[in-house]
């Protein structure tokens, strides 16, 4: 059940947020002292930064997000802060440059505090395959906050920060979002550029953002998105030619049947929501999508594929650890791979490197091609009859850490919501819609190319309905 | 797959598996190509017209040499660095 009580308490403590002018915030000694002291104490017990910086109070900034504290996730380069991707084998790799996305944010005024653990290499559902750290769920520390994000909307559901910069590849900035009840953006593939973005699947990796509202979500977004010389793939999805999505009464909405395998709160969420757009004189339709059956293994063939190709680079030469000693280049390429890597990237790794090998290539990558082809075209004639697909995110509420979690093997088949939006290079958010039994919950939208600021507008029309909800201990450090 | 295969896939990816790994990631790798096997009963023919993911124009940049932005600053990253080249360790 949604616990209106909690959902309203959240929406005032953040509305005041979002209307603080950020250069008169965290612009003292005092304040800054405060501010980093909250982090500190808070990120002992959820392991949210990798690394974190207080902000130089003198400094505040000047731009549209001038004096704005932004964390960013640990693949993401940012200029003297380490780029650990959460593996062992770059642990003390410090990042020369600036990710395009984190030079945009610092232009804007904003400033870098932190960053945020991860998944290793962005390959996981749970920030548990990390080697440097598992970050814990603010609403429950026995569960996880997602990933492979999890560390960014841990950081930001938890208040040590408003907004952070995630990847989202499968899913990695929506379902965690979702398990910590904020907002999170994966825009079009190339709306922003992958410059500075460690590669795990070049043909599915974007850079989102998690927000606590979807006001910051868009005034960041917007921010970060356009195209980009040094990332060829990117592309000004201003200039793209997309329906406007229209008013609520106009809206055509597809609602995804349910599916009641799914847990209760799962399939809540998307009823409150279908609910609510129906009173407000919006046109719903239920859909199947039947590429959902196999969209997860389309997924995971291809990224493995690309995982396999994209970590060739480290080989222990130019990255990271390497063994003192190898009797041939081939040994020491070989040590430094089998050492540094973590389990769950060698396995991904050994994947994509079967399903391309001569003999096998047709029957996996080949085929998982031609059907992510033909899931792009389904998504394309959908988004011709509806302007907004509503779906789950994930098909649990967040789950707990360890053995009584999910398996691996159950993470995985479980990301076909998220996985089909990665595969079509459309945009998706995760917004939440309550707090069900003590975990927040919500909905997954999901709209055509270019679609991203359509998307962002009736997340803030929902965003009056089902208000963000703030977990125990949510601070007023900048009040 | 085999511990044949799954050999002959660990050399490719360069990767050494002691016999703990050989056993436990041949489980997962067997698991995991029986979930694609999903995809055999998928009908392929019929998406096959559509664009995949995204640019609406080529973006090619022109081809004219221009400097990284701190290329020191991208050497000096190295693990072990003498006058601009990377060291390596001693394979011979």
């Amino acid at each position: 059940m949604a616990e209106p009580g909690i959902r309203a308490s959240g929406y005032e403590i953040k509305e005041h947020v979002v209307q603080a002018d950020w250069k008169t915030v965290l612009n003292t000694a005092d304040t800054v002292s405060e501010y980093g002291a909250t982090v500190d104490a808070r990120n002992g017990e959820l392991e949210a930064f990798l690394e974190f910086r207080s902000p130089a109070p003198e400094d505040p900034g000047e731009g549209p997000l001038a004096g704005l504290p932004v964390a960013v996730k640990d693949n993401i380069a940012v200029r003297d802060f380490r780029l650990t991707c959460g593996s062992k084998l770059l642990e003390q790799f410090e990042s020369p440059y600036d990710a395009t996305a984190v030079a945009q944010l610092k232009e804007a005024g904003a400033r870098i505090v932190g960053k945020t653990s991860l998944d290793e290499f962005g390959m996981g559902s749970a920030t548990d395959t990390s080697t440097l750290s598992a970050t814990r769920n603010p609403w429950d520390l026995s569960r996880t906050a997602g990933g492979s994000s999890g560390g960014s909307a841990a950081a930001v559901a938890s208040g040590m920060v408003p907004v952070a910069l995630g990847s989202d590849t499968g899913g990695s900035v929506r379902q965690p979002a979702s398990f910590c009840g904020v907002y999170g953006l994966k825009p079009t593939y190339g709306a922003v550029s992958r410059f500075g973005l460690v590669a795990y699947a070049s043909s599915l990796d974007t850079i989102g953002v998690v927000a606590d509202t979807p006001q910051r979500l868009e005034s960041v977004f917007s921010v970060i998105a356009g195209s980009d010389e040094k990332d060829q793939t990117s592309v000004d999805i201003r200039s793209m030619q997309v329906r406007e999505t229209p008013g609520l009464k106009a809206l055509t909405v597809g609602v995804l049947a349910p599916d009641t395998a799914d847990d209760p709160a799962v399939q809540q969420a998307v009823r409150d929501v279908e609910t609510y757009l129906q009173s407000q004189g919006a046109n719903t339709e239920r859909v199947n999508l039947p590429v959902l059956e196999y969209a997860a293994a389309v997924y995971y063939t291809i990224a493995t594929a690309e995982a396999g190709a994209n970590l060739a680079r480290f080989d222990g030469v130019r990255y990271g650890e390497r063994p003192l000693y190898a009797e041939n280049p081939d040994e020491l390429v070989r040590l430094s791979r089998s050492t540094g890597l973590g389990d769950e990237v060698k396995l991904r790794i050994l994947l994509g490197t079967y399903v391309l090998r001569s003999g096998f290539h047709d029957q996996y990558y080949g085929r998982a091609q031609r059907l992510r082809a033909r899931i792009s075209r389904d998504m394309q004639d959908l988004f011709t009859r509806v302007d907004v697909l509503v779906s789950p995110v994930f098909p649990t509420l967040a789950f707990p850490l360890g053995s009584d979690g999910l398996t691996p093997y159950q993470r995985k088949q479980a990301d076909r919501y998220t996985t089909v939006a990665n595969l079509a290079g459309v945009p998706a958010l995760a917004l939440p819609t309550g707090v069900y039994d003590g975990l927040p919950g919500g909905v997954q939208l999901t709209g055509p190319k270019g679609g991203d600021f359509g998307l962002i507008r009736l997340a803030k029309v929902l965003a009056g309905v089902f208000p963000p909800p703030t977990p125990p201990n949510y601070p007023r450090v900048w009040s | 797959m085999g511990d044949t295969e799954l050999s002959i896939t660990a050399a490719l990816a360069k990767l050494d598996l002691s016999d703990e790994e050989q056993t436990r990631f041949a489980d997962e790798v067997k698991r995991m190509l029986q979930y694609f096997d999903l995809m055999a009963d998928a009908d392929i023919d019929s998406g096959a017209e559509a664009d995949v993911p995204v640019r609406p124009v080529t973006a090619l940049r022109d081809d004219v040499l221009s400097r990284f932005c701190d290329a020191d600053a991208l050497i000096d990253r190295g693990p072990e660095i003498e006058d601009r080249y990377i060291v390596i360790p001693n394979v011979l």
